[in-house]
């Protein structure tokens, strides 16, 4: 399809630099070598992820594929672009900002939909975002009590945290607006992909799509970058 | 007042000026900081972009340079101090047995590069597997007749320490694209069972004949050419994994390899910064000496009287050294005239 | 190679506070327990405030919270170590990176600082930015002489691999006391400790866990993990290190779930550094909590019956 330049943003970097707190940097220093997807264990599993392009289009101000694309939301912020970089460009800090750039314009709020619940339930509640809790039922059954555990190694059969951390936690959530952006996401529960009929599998390419989040209505994500890879997918 | 030359480095550039201005009746000191004049190019095997034989090459510039009756040749030597201005300079040289003062009307520096050694490259196992080399030192298993044999394949990496601000330096070595292709044909030739990979970012061959040996090298001698960085290379039992992305088509890709040959940068010689104190010239950001006006001086240092030439002012080819050899010592004579 | 200058930084204190991390207390207390007592064998008295949080890195990285919400936590969690005029000790790469990199931020930005402060000081906090932040596996290496004098159980005839973390070494280009491609601390404190190191060929690979991706993108995350738990495999080491929890979580966790899904054989223990340092300093067995491991349990009693219980 023929790209016309002028739907591209012509100064959205320049704009966001100083709004993503100087987490997105040097960007226009790329070389667009390829070190960093040659190295990217993502790009390993899925074609269609690559960082590189992502940068590219970046400075080049395609905005609309990035936001809208799945692929933003397939780094495994491992780092390893970074740390092999010839210039320095800290990748995975990228992709966090651009993250939240994308939800603002409407994407990818399922996802994060689906982590919320650690910062409500657990960060917010008990101060440790990783709970006791077993989803796997073998893990379960294998582990057993980890507070009997816990108890033997010499430790409480709990870890607490204090009231006072609890509640200076939850008052920085409510001051710095986490509280209540997660109200908005919170209260709606996500699709199950099974009760999606033909028609919309064949829409989504992606994961079950719920219309809203919360009071957020979602946008329909797309493999922007190239055809999605992986075994589940070169299976089906 | 003297009539003499000094010139500093007896490489390609160095020694083509001293016969430039023996030629012309000037008479030079020609020092050399090793036991043999040649430089790095008496360290190839062949050249670019016609696979010249290198060792007869540079043998008949240093026989001939020897035989100038008015080129004195100072080997194990190096230049301790600098005084004075354009015409009459006092030097003071360090020599195999002793030092030496001479009084010299002009000074052409040809100190040449020094090649980089990629130890920081750790992603590339440099260091630690024996089979990851330098350019360099491929020219010297060619010459030694060391390559690998049978199906073998060879992954040759573009810009190792060159355009890399984390580990090298910013700028473009402008030959390793050029070389590398000649590394790769080299290794067909002398074997042609092997295959060969070129991982390059762009290509740069500017020079004569230089696009027309890479395509050579990709028509005649079925160089495969890669768009993309290598990333890593990782040792797995007797292979090395090559990783890196094929940018054309946007998907990592990996190559067996039995020899991975790296592209280092060719960076300044060393000392360069104590070289020019001692001469009272600038250097660039880099360490490579700097010229007073990039277009039409090329080989005026920042102080009258003393000329650049060859690799010493940024990396370059043989041809481009010879020539800078010879305006140098262009200048150098209108002094002593 | 370390490098020198790196560990020449890292001092020996006489305390040091010890931040926690979830996943090791929720899931491999082990880790916990043993980063304690180790620390108390070789000389340094770890100090605990139960007012310590998640670093908050998890949240940050989900993108629940913004780095608006992440700094204030990072700053407060780093305010109970300062009040204590300690130094901080962290068993995870992710802690690591986030306490550092967002510390650093702050640092070097007075105007988020002061804006930061003027949330701690409604808590009656101040964030001043003057405790470092070390993971204990530097602080292992920066103490290797001690821990070598303290061997009580050698590892003798036990293979051991290594993976050591894309937060620590990966983010930590500049930071970290090692090389980020070809690191080799730990192998030297394996080999202290009378270990014998196996290498395999997907060392430096992510563990794949990829912060969320094990949530919200499983199918990439499992063949990911696949790959280096092959690689492991093939090597068969008896036992793997990790020096962070979350890695740890993925690496032994993964190996069930895909025993599970592919009738696959994946049995290698994975353990925390602090616990190998435990039981090389001769730790009773219940304090390495090799009870909350899942994979190659079998293996791990193995191990204990040849170096001794
Ligand atoms: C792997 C490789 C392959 C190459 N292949 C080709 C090719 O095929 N074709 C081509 O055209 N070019 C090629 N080159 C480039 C070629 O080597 C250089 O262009 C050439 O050597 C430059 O000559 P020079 O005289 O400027 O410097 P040099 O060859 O570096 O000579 C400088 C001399 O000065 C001496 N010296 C340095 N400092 C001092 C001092 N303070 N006092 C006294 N003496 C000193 C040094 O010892 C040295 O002998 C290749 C380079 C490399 C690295
Ligand atoms: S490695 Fe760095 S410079 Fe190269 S393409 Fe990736 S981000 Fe750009
Ligand atoms: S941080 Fe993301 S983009 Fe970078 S190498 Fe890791 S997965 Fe790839
Ligand atoms: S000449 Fe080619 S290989 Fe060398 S630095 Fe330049 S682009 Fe890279």
């Amino acid at each position: 399809m023929l790209e016309q330049v002028k739907d591209w943003d012509d100064d959205f970097y320049e704009k966001f630099k100083p709004i993503a707190m100087g987490f997105v940097n040097e960007a226009e220093k790329c070389l667009q070598c390829g070190k960093c997807t040659g190295q990217c264990p993502a790009a390993a599993v899925t074609p269609s992820y690559n960082p590189r392009k992502i940068i590219r289009d970046l400075v080049n101000g395609n905005l609309k594929r990035v936001f809208s694309s799945v692929e933003l939301w397939q780094c495994f912020f491992c780092s390893g672009c970074y740390s092999v970089c010839p210039m320095d460009i800290n990748f995975p800090f990228f992709v966090f900002m651009f993250r939240l750039a994308a939800m603002n314009e409407g994407y990818g709020w399922e996802d994060v939909k689906q982590l919320e619940g650690y910062a409500e339930k657990d960060y917010l509640k008990k101060g440790i975002t990783v709970s006791t809790f077993e989803r796997n039922p073998e893990a379960m059954e294998t582990v057993g009590d980890i507070s009997k555990i816990r108890m033997a190694a010499g430790l409480p059969p709990e870890r607490k945290v204090s009231d006072r951390g609890l509640a200076e936690i939850n008052m920085i959530s409510d001051l710095s607006g986490m509280t209540s952006f997660m109200k908005k996401i919170g209260g709606v529960e996500l699709l199950d992909c099974k009760t999606c009929d033909d028609a919309q599998m064949k829409r989504c390419k992606n994961k079950p799509l719920p219309a809203k989040v919360g009071k957020i209505k979602t946008k329909l994500r797309f493999y922007n970058y190239g055809e999605p890879g992986g075994k589940a997918h070169a299976e089906a | 007042m003297s009539k003499k030359t000094l010139v500093i480095g007896g490489g390609i550039a160095g020694i083509t000026a001293a016969q430039k201005i023996a030629q012309n009746g000037g008479e030079v000191i020609l020092i050399e900081k090793e036991a043999e004049l040649g430089g790095n190019f008496a360290k190839l095997a062949f050249t670019f972009p016609v696979l010249g034989d290198a060792k007869a090459l540079v043998a008949k510039e240093i026989d001939s340079v020897k035989s100038a009756a008015t080129v004195e040749i100072l080997t194990h030597t190096v230049l301790q101090s600098c005084q004075g201005s354009a015409g009459d300079f006092t030097v003071e040289l360090k020599t195999a047995t002793g030092t030496r003062t001479e009084n010299v009307a002009a000074i052409i520096v040809a100190a040449g590069f020094h090649y980089m050694e990629p130890t920081a490259y750790t992603e590339y196992s440099y260091g630690r597997s024996p089979k990851v080399v330098t350019s360099l030192e491929f020219e010297k298993m060619a010459a030694e007749n060391r390559l690998p044999q049978g199906k073998a394949r060879v992954a040759f990496v573009h810009c190792v320490g060159s355009r890399d601000k984390a580990k090298g330096y910013r700028y473009c070595s402008k030959i390793c694209c050029s070389y590398s292709a000649k590394h790769a044909i080299m290794m067909k030739k002398a074997n042609p069972e092997s295959l060969n990979y070129v991982f390059y970012i762009d290509i740069r061959a500017l020079g004569k004949g230089y696009e027309e040996f890479i395509r050579l090298a990709m028509e005649e001698y079925n160089v495969r050419y890669i768009r993309g960085r290598v990333a890593k290379v990782i040792e797995s039992e007797q292979k090395l994994l090559v990783r890196a992305e094929d940018s054309l088509i946007g998907n990592p890709v990996e190559v067996e390899a039995d020899l991975v040959v790296l592209a280092s940068a060719m960076e300044p010689p060393e000392g360069s910064r104590e070289l020019a104190g001692v001469l009272g010239i600038a250097t660039d950001e880099y360490g490579f000496f700097q010229e007073a006006e990039a277009n039409v001086r090329p080989v005026n240092s920042s102080k009258p009287g003393i000329f650049l030439a060859g690799s010493c002012t940024q990396p370059m080819e043989i041809a481009a050294s010879v020539a800078m050899g010879g305006l140098a010592a262009s200048e150098a004579l209108t002094l002593i005239k | 190679m370390p490098r020198p200058d790196k560990v020449a930084q890292i001092p020996k204190p006489e305390q040091i506070f010890f931040f926690k991390s979830c996943v090791a207390s929720n899931k491999y207390p082990g880790i916990e327990s043993c980063g304690w007592d180790s620390l108390e064998i070789l000389g340094v008295q770890p100090v605990d405030s139960d007012e310590q949080t998640c670093c908050g890195g998890f949240v940050t990285f989900a993108n629940v919270a913004a780095p608006t919400a992440s700094m204030p936590a990072v700053a407060r969690n780093l305010s109970l170590a300062e009040e204590k005029n300690l130094d901080t000790c962290v068993l995870c790469n992710g802690c690591w990176t986030f306490l550092n990199e967002f510390g650093h931020f702050m640092n070097h930005n007075e105007e988020v600082k002061g804006s930061v402060n003027m949330m701690m000081n409604m808590m009656g906090r101040e964030y001043k930015g003057t405790s470092n932040v070390y993971h204990i596996a530097e602080m292992y290496y920066r103490l290797k002489d001690d821990i070598a004098k303290n061997v009580k159980r050698p590892l003798k005839g036990v293979k051991v691999a290594t993976h050591y973390g894309c937060h620590y070494l990966g983010g930590g280009k500049y930071t970290a006391i090692d090389d980020a491609q070809m690191p080799t601390y730990m192998e030297e404190l394996i080999e202290i400790m009378g270990g014998t190191v196996v290498p395999y060929t997907a060392n430096r690979e992510c563990c794949g866990t990829g912060f969320t991706q094990i949530i919200n993108g499983k199918d990439l995350s499992l063949e990911h993990t696949q790959h280096k738990l092959d690689s492991v495999k093939e090597a068969d080491p008896d036992l793997l290190i990790v020096q962070c929890p979350y890695c740890h979580s993925q690496l032994d966790r993964v190996q069930q779930q895909l025993n599970y899904r592919q009738a696959a054989a994946y049995e290698t223990p994975v353990i925390h550094i602090t616990q190998l340092v435990g039981l090389a300093l001769g730790l009773a067995v219940p304090k390495l909590a090799f009870a909350a491991h899942i994979s190659g349990r079998k293996r791990l009693e193995d191990v204990l019956d040849r170096i001794g219980r």
